[in-house]
């Protein structure tokens, strides 16, 4: 309030991060690095409102609407709507005589065994059901010539009768649009002009890649998806606006770890589909580069599942092949794995007899049996309580007492029915779900092909802390990384990504043989429309980084990978270097190469980036030499699991530690939305941003 | 030794991952792509004893053979013959126990502080292993020697490397050689993975600790098994299947048959009463018939029960020899799929007799595969399109069957249009949902689908479908579906049917179609709600005909709205 006064502009910058159950907001003043925080309830039938209500809080602490200089907002509102089934009435048409494509759901292979032999087994549902799809007669070829022209009066007709059916958003998927996407646009007019209500997604924009089943689901999605997104983005800046937040500068955060400008989010609603975890991963990457190590696994546990995330000097892994709600997204998103693990993950006897833990999950209601809303099944957290990694005082800083005779009933019963007193099923679930998340690490890391000795764990979430440096041993990952709110790295993490888009177009040819007149032309169309978004984006051409990059293949593969092509005019002898790489990189990955096999290209790509404002960091003040007694909050009977007896921990405040503290474990750090714990043999250290660096013993 | 119930939890799911990582390293360090686009191989656990503990991958009807290909192995070297470092290769049916001679089975003993501890066994598809066709599964073998290079256990690689004898053998009858040796050190080298991977965890826990925690495995797969049964009423059920013909005498249909005998907490599968083996190479060996056994009665028992040597406890078999289940040396056995479905469909219909909570109407016949050779494909290249073909699952007391899927195991096999034509000298015409392909009922079967080409060069046409002729039945006053069949269209007037095992030359411009089977009905047609009856009308997978025939819906075909009265009159007549 101060520098007002004296006439200064202060600008903040704000990340709102909507989540299952609570909304949470950072806002960084840019020139201090001063920063305000809070945490306010979801409200999941209309999240805008809890975005407002978080932007509230931060008014009330005297920051001005005008002082907002910038908003990166992560939302559900994609997620959600696929998962509860709630997207629009959508039409679908297609090319005359292949219905089957999306009836086939592409290619399939369960993940469980029991799916793959259970008869009733069944596939995801369809989005679009045949009898809102229509057959169009058309079809180009795999050269994009026209072996049969658009029959504009069926277009038409199929629109009229579309339109009679309630349907409000109509994808159209025709084969080989991505080599020429005229009947795609031709039948855009079309409905323009035969019922310009209607939304339309075309698979050629939509993700111009070869292989038609992905693209035509991930077309489905977006016309399911497109009209709920398009109508909170209206909400939101609607409400923006009446808060009197007029910054032009609003961003969503997209699946592939990179922000859009608010006013283009409508054009690419599948890029919010998995906003939430992608923004947990930015912020690792920051954290880890804060540390100075761009190789880190980030490792977000909540109260019902676990994301984990690699990321490979400083870059987090891509996939295009995206699941949600069982529908396939092929659009590239950064590689999350997601296990169901959480505080609330409840442990029960399977069918073998055997203590199982997960998927299963209490949730935030009933929640834990210790947080006394009526839950009667041990969680995770029930063991956390009775092993002493969690105090009954351990959440939202003591607002929340917890019910350790509530978690010790609950625990009593399970136990009975193993034969194992309470406190060996309490630490046998502890070791249950450890091990689940040290197997999907180990497989996340050896599926990049990485040893975890060269990596650092970055934890958060509410419960990432209790279990990282435990595991990280198990791992023989050195370090583990605790940010200074782990709760809110998701958040903060919006706050450290760049304005991110990826444009693709698939051309199939082989390497040796493609022109490179054609490719700078491919090149060159992709670089314009990233232009032009930038524009609408309002980024300064200088600020705009593109990078190119050409998936090949060796002939018959059915995956591909991306090889980085120079940022000039290319020429013949390209070629060499583009495919020594690509035999390179298949062998670093995939353990072998085949340099005497032909490569072929498949699709061409750009990524632009152009970086948001900076802002200073704080740093914590330093220790004052006298030891770490000021934030000594006491001790604690923690639970070994190595020897199992209970050894004495001291306990610590977070919030009263400073740069340069050394904590040696066995130590609990406890905090309004985490609890840190770090055993024998271990040691911590505060950094100058405050993160706890635990050197694991590994 | 005891194991408590935690560390039993702990140690199996670190095998499951030994498992996971074994399968990723098969499908991702292998040289053939195709290794890994088709995913037609496993990847497993066995223990010291050579009892199956774990598979990995979607073919689990693999099991089987690995138990009987380390026994192989045993009594070829001895149980001392057996060194650290070793692996050992058989592809011989008679001898390794895999279902044909494409799928190599590989054997790493795995040692732990000098002792043996497990095996880490793998088997995969090889692309081609000689024979007389390529890919080596010829319609025309007649004894297991047409089917490729037989080769009985072998120690292919010790701790000093590969045997490069044997490695030449294979490279001198395969007509890929650098592909085939490619994938094999790739199989190869995730058993080995799987094999120090394993000996690390006996370094955690102890060898005696893992060996606990299999036990365990085994013993409680083997007790769920046994309560599962019990929970049947005593008696017996039978089923019978047909095949066409054995692709040797055309007229002459195979008949499997299963007799299911459940006393107490035990059962007993009886195939004494299918037709003995046969000319033609749709024989399968009796450790594939075991196998398939097992997943049909995980099906039809509680789908929960893992894979594993547990099942065979309260399993008995009688299985003849010299049977189509069953052959003696040297009959061939190299297209044993459609076999192996109809075998599973008796299985499932049997079974489903003292379980009718899980019975479902059986899945459609005539899936296979279709390979054509183009002499000059892309780049002027001799070149080979293969493409696996399914069916739809049947209907079950819940819901309708899954439309366009793989049977016993749910793959969904689909190569995207768009690589097809990119990659090879022809036109898909067609790809569509086969309008009243299902079988009718109060749930109907999954759908079939129609798959239509265009050649535009001369290439040679390989068709391994199955069962044109005799298709399955629905349950419960269900109807079966319509039966796949492959048409030909050289020239004009009708289409040429075509038999189900054939190989044809044909001309540029040539059209030939698949037209699949979709799966079984579930319970009395006319029970089916009238506006689901009205939904499946608009969504193109049942006529209108079909509707008023099967389902009593009489709908206008004009105004395609319900016709009430006529509805009623006709669901009471059909009830009636």
């Amino acid at each position: 309030m101060a520098e007002r006064r004296f006439g200064f502009v202060n600008q903040y910058l704000v990340g709102i991060d909507c989540g299952g159950t609570f909304t949470d907001l950072i806002a960084v003043e840019a020139g201090s690095g001063r920063i305000f925080v809070t945490k306010v309830p979801s409200t999941p039938s209309d999240p805008s409102q809890a975005v407002v209500a978080a932007l509230d809080e931060l008014f009330a602490a005297g920051i001005a609407p005008d002082d907002v200089q910038l908003v990166a907002h992560g939302t559900t509102v994609a997620t959600n709507t696929m998962l509860e089934g709630k997207g629009v009435r959508a039409g679908l048409l297609i090319t005359r005589g292949f219905r089957a494509i999306y009836e086939a759901r592409g290619w399939i292979r369960p993940d469980s065994v029991r799916a793959l032999l259970d008869p009733f087994f069944q596939k995801p549902p369809m989005l679009v059901p045949q009898r809102l799809t229509c057959e169009i007669s058309e079809r180009v070829d795999s050269e994009g010539k026209v072996l049969t022209p658009l029959d504009e009066a069926e277009v038409r007709a199929a629109v009229r009768k579309l339109r009679d059916r309630g349907v409000v958003s109509m994808a159209v998927c025709y084969l080989f649009s991505f080599l020429n996407p005229d009947h795609e646009e031709r039948t855009a007019a079309i409905i323009a002009e035969e019922a310009p209500e209607i939304r339309v997604s075309l698979s050629a924009r939509v993700l111009p890649a070869i292989r038609e089943y992905p693209r035509l689901s991930t077309t489905v999605v977006d016309a399911y998806v497109g009209p709920v997104i398009e109508r909170y983005l209206l909400e939101l800046g609607a409400r923006l606006k009446r808060r009197g937040v007029t910054t032009p500068q609003v961003y969503l955060m997209q699946s592939n770890g990179g922000l859009m400008r608010m006013n283009i989010g409508a054009r690419y609603p599948t890029q919010t589909l998995l906003s939430g975890p992608s923004a947990g991963v930015v912020g690792g990457i920051e954290i880890a580069g804060q540390c100075g190590t761009s190789h880190a696994v980030t490792f977000d546990m909540g109260g019902t599942s676990t994301d984990i995330g690699v990321i490979v000097d400083g870059r987090a892994e891509q996939s295009s092949e995206g699941q949600i709600a069982g529908q396939d997204i092929g659009i590239p998103m950064l590689k999350l794995r997601t296990l169901g693990a959480g505080g609330g993950t409840i442990a029960r006897v399977g069918p073998d007899g055997l203590l199982k833990v997960g998927p299963e999950s209490a949730g935030a209601m009933p929640g834990p049996a210790c947080y006394g809303r009526g839950g009667t099944e041990p969680t995770v957290t029930d063991a956390n309580l009775l092993l002493g990694a969690l105090g009954i005082g351990s959440l939202l800083g003591g607002r929340m007492t917890l019910d350790i005779d509530a978690a010790r009933e609950a625990m009593g019963r399970l136990a009975a029915k193993l034969r194992l007193d309470p406190l060996a099923a309490a630490a046998g679930i502890i070791r249950i779900v450890n091990n689940q998340m040290a197997i999907d690490l180990r497989l996340a890391l050896y599926d990049q092909g990485q040893d975890p000795r060269r990596f650092a764990l970055v934890a958060f979430g509410g419960a990432g802390p209790i279990h990282a440096a435990y595991l990280a041993r198990e791992l023989h990952i050195p370090r583990v990384l605790i940010p200074s709110r782990p709760g809110l790295l998701s958040a903060a993490g919006l706050l450290g990504a760049s304005v991110r888009h990826i444009y693709l177009r698939s051309a199939v040819g082989m390497l040796d043989s493609f022109p490179v007149a054609r490719m700078m032309e491919i090149f060159g169309a992709l670089e314009a429309q990233a232009r032009a978004d930038a524009r609408e984006e309002a980024i300064p051409e200088t600020a705009l980084s593109l990078r190119r990059e050409i998936d090949l293949r060796y002939q018959h593969q059915g995956y591909q990978l991306a090889i980085t092509c120079p940022n000039r005019a290319l020429v013949d002898s390209d070629r060499a270097a583009i495919r020594a790489n690509f035999d390179a990189i298949h062998k670093r990955v995939y353990g072998q190469s085949a340099p005497q096999e032909p490569a072929e290209i498949v699709t061409f790509r750009i990524v632009s980036e152009a970086p948001l404002p900076r802002f200073a960091r704080t740093t914590l003040p330093s220790a004052d030499g006298v030891g770490t007694t000021r934030a000594l909050a006491g001790e604690r009977a923690l639970f070994s699991p190595d020897e199992a007896r209970f050894l004495s921990a001291r306990v610590y405040q977070r919030d009263k530690l400073l740069q340069g503290d050394e904590l040696v474990g066995p130590a609990i750090v406890e905090q309004f939305d985490s609890t840190s714990v770090i055993w024998p043999g271990q040691r911590a250290t505060v950094d100058r941003s405050g993160t706890l660096v635990v050197d694991t013993g590994a | 030794m005891k194991i408590d119930p935690i560390s039993a939890e702990v140690i199996l799911s670190r095998l499951a991952e030994v498992g996971a990582t074994m399968e990723h390293a098969l499908y991702h360090s292998g040289y053939s792509p195709v290794l890994r686009e088709s995913q037609d191989g496993t990847a497993g656990l066995l223990d010291a004893d050579g009892r199956i503990v774990m598979i990995s991958g979607g073919l689990q009807y693999h099991s089987l053979v690995y138990g009987h290909a380390v026994e192989s192995v045993i009594e070829r070297f001895g149980a001392d013959g057996l060194r650290p470092g070793d692996t050992f290769i058989v592809n011989d049916p008679y001898r390794g126990g895999n279902s044909h001679v494409p799928d190599v089975v590989v054997v790493t003993p795995v040692f732990h502080g000098g002792r043996r501890i497990a095996f880490a066994v793998s088997v995969a598809h090889k692309a081609d292993v000689g024979g007389i066709v390529p890919g080596s599964s010829g319609a025309a073998a007649r004894e297991i020697f047409h089917d490729g290079l037989l080769l009985p256990p072998v120690r292919y690689m010790t701790a000093a490397g590969v045997d490069e004898a044997i490695e030449d053998i294979i490279r001198s009858n395969s007509r890929i050689p650098e592909i085939v040796i490619g994938d094999l050190r790739g199989q190869a080298g995730c058993t080995r993975l799987g094999a120090e991977r394993l000996a690390a965890l006996a370094d955690e826990y102890g060898a005696d600790l893992i060996a606990a925690a299999m036990d365990e495995l085994l013993r409680t797969t083997a007790s769920r098994a046994r309560a599962a049964i019990a929970r049947w009423a005593d008696g017996e059920s039978a089923a019978e299947g047909l095949l066409d013909h054995d692709g040797a005498n055309r007229e002459l249909p195979v008949r499997i048959h299963v007799r299911v005998i459940k006393r107490r907490d035990r059962i007993t599968l009886d195939f004494s009463g299918c037709d003995p083996q046969t000319l033609g190479p749709v024989n399968l060996n009796s450790v594939t018939t075991r196998a398939i056994s097992l997943v049909a009665f995980v099906a039809a028992a509680d789908p929960e029960l893992p894979v594993n040597a547990g099942l065979l406890e309260p399993i008995d078999f009688v299985i003849p020899e010299g049977k189509v289940v069953s052959p003696r040396r040297p009959a061939t056995v190299n297209n044993y799929v459609p076999t192996m479905h109809v075998v599973y469909n008796c299985l499932m219909a049997a079974l489903g007799h003292f379980n009718p909570a899980r019975a479902v109407a059986p899945s459609g016949l005539g899936g296979g595969a279709i390979a054509i050779g183009y002499p000059e494909a892309r780049g002027g290249h001799p070149d080979v399109q293969y493409e696996l073909m399914s069916t739809g699952l049947g209907a079950t007391p819940t819901h309708d069957g899954a439309s366009i899927i793989m049977a016993m195991n749910h793959f969904t096999p689909s190569t995207p249009i768009e690589v097809l034509e990119s990659e090879y000298p022809v036109t898909v015409r067609r790809f569509d949902v086969r309008r009243d392909s299902a079988g009718a009922g109060t749930y109907r079967g999954g759908i079939g689908f129609i798959r239509e080409y265009q050649v535009k060069t001369p290439c040679t046409l390989t068709v391994r479908h199955s069962n044109h002729r005799f298709g399955v039945s629905g349950i419960q006053r269900g109807t079966g579906p319509m039966t796949s069949r492959a048409l030909l269209e050289a020239g004009p007037g009708e289409p040429e049917q075509l038999d189900i095992m054939v190989t044809r030359s044909l001309n540029a411009g040539t059209i030939f179609r698949l037209e699949q089977s979709g799966g079984a009905g579930y319970g009395a047609p006319h029970e089916r709600p009238i506006a689901v009856v009205a939904q499946d009308v608009a969504d193109g997978y049942v006529s209108i005909e079909s509707a008023a025939r099967d389902y009593g819906v009489i709908i206008d075909p004009e105004t395609l709205e319900i016709d009430e009265v006529a509805t009623a009159a006709m669901r009471a007549k059909l009830s009636g």
